[in-house]
Order: structure tokens, then C-alpha cells, then sequence
């Protein structure tokens, strides 16, 4: 768009506004409507063209935001969508459609609520562990040329390798393209940081902050890198990411942990709520493992391995919904 | 409820949210020259609203996670056309007060309803005026009015006076004021005559 020369420009404006408002009411409804019949001749067919190409351009990466409040108890909730058709026809509509529709995908959404983990066959053959509180989302047909998940929360893929084929996972500003691998994503929303590890393969990863891309990085088997997303900064590291992965066997780790993340773990990995009691709570760090053991059992560890009173309310004692877990000074 | 191609805009809204493409294509067909009428209004220059609004569709797709759920979009993308309307002026160099003024304008004026640029019915009414005017009156006037074309431009490619034009342009406005005053009725009726 060129900048014209500023004070024709103000005068045609101020010209136009003017002569309108010395229009009666009528002849501006007839202007109106007038305008209206302009439609004609504008090209909506080619306009859509474009738009569809720079959509399929992907030019942007894609952004997830915090509509998924949900904690609901279904597992799987497919929104098949096969054509508009099939929506009308459950409105009792008679059909409608011109013969410019195309094959609509479906989309395929897979909740994991908290206090539970699952896992996913997804169609390509590639396994996808949820951990507590996570959500994934993908389009069928999951063919070669759209292996494409949304993330919300903690997932542990193995993917599997298809010639020719990308495969890739998008959650909160990060972007990750696999090909063919073993790696751990954890990007609950609630979090500051977005982690990615790799156990087996390659991964190309982008993170992009409002469309520009801030950190472009290939990982290599035993790479951790983690996001900040309020500093907008990353850090990459080659260790043993064991601990990282846990989760997935069933473990609940903590290593050299604060109050504050032990308690967010809790609530997604039981489906509890924490209370906190002191402020001066928050500094206690916790380092201890986890394996199948029941909320009470966690709780009892929590309180013997610290200077802390530690209590469990299941919820029909306290008569709420959810059962809850204090930390309180001894 | 809102109904394009006979299924709820509310439906529509909510497959274009989980990524259905058809949807997002019928709710576009359906908008977009609406909305670039309508941004034509505000900036006085058709290519450039194309681009607006086809750019704004692009940005719509996208984030498309983000819109709430309605019975209709036509609220927001008026709402976010306008904006970027404005933006457009600004970046123009447009002075604060004419600024100020074509806000005005925009805020109350019935050329800036977004029920003129969508309801269909309201278009069958005005054609159904203008189809009333006789032949010679109908193609002046809507030389006059609906390409803006001067009096002088159509007397001379008419080869007519300008008199005769400026005669017929008046006797289609009389014409069209006497069909105008039941449809203002109608659009009462319809609620979206708010201010008259």
C-alpha cells in the first residue's frame, strides 16, 4: 500500500464524508443499497483462491490457545466430519450444496483426563503415550501428507517412519518435525516451559513468537531442550533423560523439585487439588520416585521424607468434588 | 437464526473452529464481498480492500481456536474489518480530525450497517425499486449512482444534454423515494433502522 501525498489524501476523506452527510435519510438508504448491488462485481472466486493458497502455504506457525478447559470423562471424542452434508441432514435439512464442496477431513480429538494416563494407536502406526490432563488432536485422513498433532499437555511418540512423510506436533508456539522417532513433548499450558527430548532419531524443531521464528534447532538423540515461554529463551542440553520419560512407565519422578511443581504434578497425576498453607513451604525442594503408589501412600512418603505435615482428604470426607492434599507446617 | 446455504451460521462456526474447510468456505463466499464494500467505504479504494479482507481471512483461519462460539460471525468480522479500516488511514497519514470525523461517520451512519452489505432481502427490495424506472430513467440513474460517473461523463456518452440527465436522475430519486417509504416501513420492521 504507497503512501499518497498526505493533504490530497485528507481532502478526499474529508470531501467524502462530507457529501454524505448532506444526503438526506432516503438517498442515503438508496446509496446504501446502491452499494449493495456492487457485490456482483466483486471476484469472490478468485479471492478465495488466494486465500486458500496462502492458508496451504503454512506460512505461519501453528498457534494453539487455551480453549481446552475441559477435564471431561470421556476418553475419546471423535467429531467426525465427513460433509456438510451429513451435518444438514442431522438438522433434518433438505440438502443443500452446491457443487463446489470439496471432501472434508474429520478431526480426531483424544482427551486424557488428569489422574489417568493413556496411550494412542494413531492410524500411521506411530504409538503416542498421554500423560495426565493431556490432549491431542489430528486430522483424518492421517495419510503421508498430513501427519499433523496438535499437543496440549505431555506426550510421550514413537513414530513411525514413512518414506516421504513428515510428521509433525505443534503446541504453544513450538513446532517440531520428526522423522521417524522416540521423543518426549511436555507443553501443559498451565507452564512456563515447554520441554522437548529426544530419545531415538532426529527432530527438527521451531519456535516462533508472534510469526517470527526465535529459535530453529535439530536435535540429536539425548538432547533436552526446554523453552521458556515468559523469557522466550531456550536451553539445550545432552544428558540422561530418564527422568523425563518416567512418567510413561508409570513413574512419577521428582528430582531436586520445588513445593510448587511437586503440587502441580500431584493434581494432574491423581486428578487432586493442593493446598498450600505457608508461603514458606514454596522453598522446600523434594527428590524421591514414585511407582504405582496410591495418593494416600504418596502423601505418607511426602510427609516422612520432610519437615512437613502432609494430609489427604478424599472427597466424599470433605464432600467436594475433588479430593484434596494440604501441606502444612509441622 | 442465521442460515447460509440453509445450515446454521452457528454450525458452520463451530466445523470451521475444528478445522473444516468447506465451512470456512461457505462462511467466506458468504462475507467477503460484504466486507470489502464495506472497507471500500471507509478507505475509498477497492484493490487494497481486497486485500484487507483477504489477508484478515487468511489471519481468521489461523486462529481459528481463539473465536467464540455465536449465532453468527457477522458482529466480529465487521468489527475487525472496520479496525483494520482504520489502521489503513492512519498508516495513510491521515489527519486526526478527518480521522475523527469518518469515525463519526462510521459509528452511526446507515451506510455503514453491516445488514446493508449482507441481507439479502434488503437487496431484492432496492432492485425491485429500480426495476420500476423506466428504461432511460434506470440506466442514467444507475450510471449516476452506481458508477459514480458525473453528469457531464454520461450526457456525453449518452449524447444527450446534461440537463436531460440531471432531469431523470432527479425523477428516479422521486420515484424511488415514493417505493423507498414502505420499505423504510420494512427495515423498521426488521429492526435495522436504528437511528431513523
Amino acid at each position: 500500500m504507497k503512501k499518497k501525498n498526505s493533504l490530497l489524501t485528507n481532502q478526499k476523506y474529508e470531501r467524502s464524508v462530507q457529501e454524505h452527510a448532506k444526503l438526506s435519510d432516503e438517498d442515503k438508504l438508496i446509496k446504501a443499497h446502491l452499494l449493495y448491488l456492487q457485490k456482483d462485481e466483486v471476484d469472490t472466486d478468485g479471492a478465495y483462491s488466494f486465500v486458500k493458497k496462502q492458508i496451504q502455504k503454512g506460512r505461519k506457525v501453528f498457534r494453539l490457545y487455551e480453549q481446552f478447559s475441559r477435564v471431561a470423562a470421556i476418553l475419546i471424542l471423535p467429531l467426525l466430519l465427513v460433509t456438510i452434508w451429513s451435518i444438514s441432514k442431522i438438522n433434518n435439512r433438505p440438502e443443500p450444496l452446491n457443487a463446489k464442496q470439496q471432501i472434508v477431513q474429520s478431526v480426531q480429538e483424544v482427551v486424557c483426563p488428569v489422574g489417568t494416563r493413556s496411550k494412542v494407536l494413531l492410524p500411521d502406526g506411530s504409538n503416542v503415550w498421554l500423560n495426565a490432563g493431556t490432549t491431542i488432536k489430528y486430522n483424518l485422513p492421517f495419510s503421508s501428507a498430513n501427519r499433523n498433532i496438535e499437543l496440549h499437555g505431555e506426550a510421550f511418540l514413537d513414530v513411525a517412519k514413512m518414506d516421504n512423510s513428515e510428521f509433525k506436533v505443534y503446541s504453544n508456539n513450538v513446532e517440531v518435525v520428526v522423522h521417524g522417532t522416540q521423543f518426549n513433548f511436555r507443553s501443559y499450558n498451565r507452564d512456563d516451559r515447554v520441554e522437548v527430548c529426544l530419545v531415538e532419531g532426529s527432530i527438527d524443531l521451531n519456535i516462533s513468537v508472534e510469526n517470527k521464528s526465535i529459535k530453529r534447532a535439530k536435535l540429536k538423540p539425548g538432547d533436552h531442550l526446554s523453552y521458556s515461554k515468559d523469557e522466550k529463551s531456550t536451553e539445550l542440553i545432552n544428558q540422561n533423560l530418564n527422568k523425563y520419560i518416567a512418567w510413561r512407565k508409570g513413574l512419577l519422578v521428582f528430582d531436586d523439585a520445588p513445593l510448587l511443581e511437586v503440587a502441580r504434578e500431584l493434581e494432574r497425576w491423581y486428578g487432586v487439588e493442593v493446598e498450600i498453607t505457608d508461603e514458606n513451604l514454596l522453598a522446600y525442594r523434594y527428590t524421591t520416585t514414585f511407582e504405582n503408589e496410591s495418593i494416600q501412600q504418596v502423601v505418607d512418603l511426602l510427609e516422612l521424607s520432610s519437615s512437613m505435615k502432609v494430609e489427604y482428604l478424599p472427597k466424599s470426607e470433605i464432600d467436594s468434588g475433588k479430593s484434596k492434599v494440604i501441606f502444612k507446617r509441622k | 437464526m442465521q442460515k447460509i446455504e440453509n445450515i446454521n451460521e452457528r454450525t458452520l462456526i463451530e466445523r470451521f473452529k475444528v478445522g473444516d474447510e468447506t465451512a470456512f468456505e461457505l462462511l467466506f463466499r458468504f462475507y467477503y464481498a460484504g466486507l470489502v464494500l464495506y472497507a471500500n467505504q471507509i478507505i475509498l479504494n477497492r484493490p487494497d480492500s481486497e486485500e484487507i479482507v483477504q489477508d484478515f481471512f487468511v489471519q481468521l483461519w489461523e486462529d481459528r481456536l481463539k473465536i467464540n462460539s455465536a449465532d453468527s460471525l457477522k458482529p466480529y468480522l465487521f468489527t475487525c474489518i472496520k479496525n483494520r479500516a482504520f489502521n489503513y488511514l492512519k498508516s495513510e497519514g491521515i489527519k486526526e480530525k478527518v480521522h475523527q470525523y469518518i469515525r463519526a461517520q462510521v459509528e452511526e451512519d446507515i451506510l455503514y450497517d453491516p445488514d446493508i452489505y449482507i441481507s439479502e432481502e434488503l437487496q431484492g427490495e432496492i432492485k425491485r425499486a429500480i426495476d420500476k424506472l423506466p428504461d432511460r430513467c434506470r440506466e442514467i440513474f444507475i450510471k449516476s449512482r452506481f458508477k459514480g460517473d458525473s453528469n457531464d461523463e454520461i450526457a456525453n456518452e449518452l449524447d444527450i444534454s446534461k440537463r436531460t440527465v440531471e432531469t431523470q436522475v432527479s425523477k428516479a430519486l422521486r420515484i424511488l423515494r415514493v417505493e423507498l417509504k414502505d420499505y423504510v416501513g420494512l427495515l423498521f420492521l426488521l429492526g435495522i433502522l436504528k437511528n431513523f
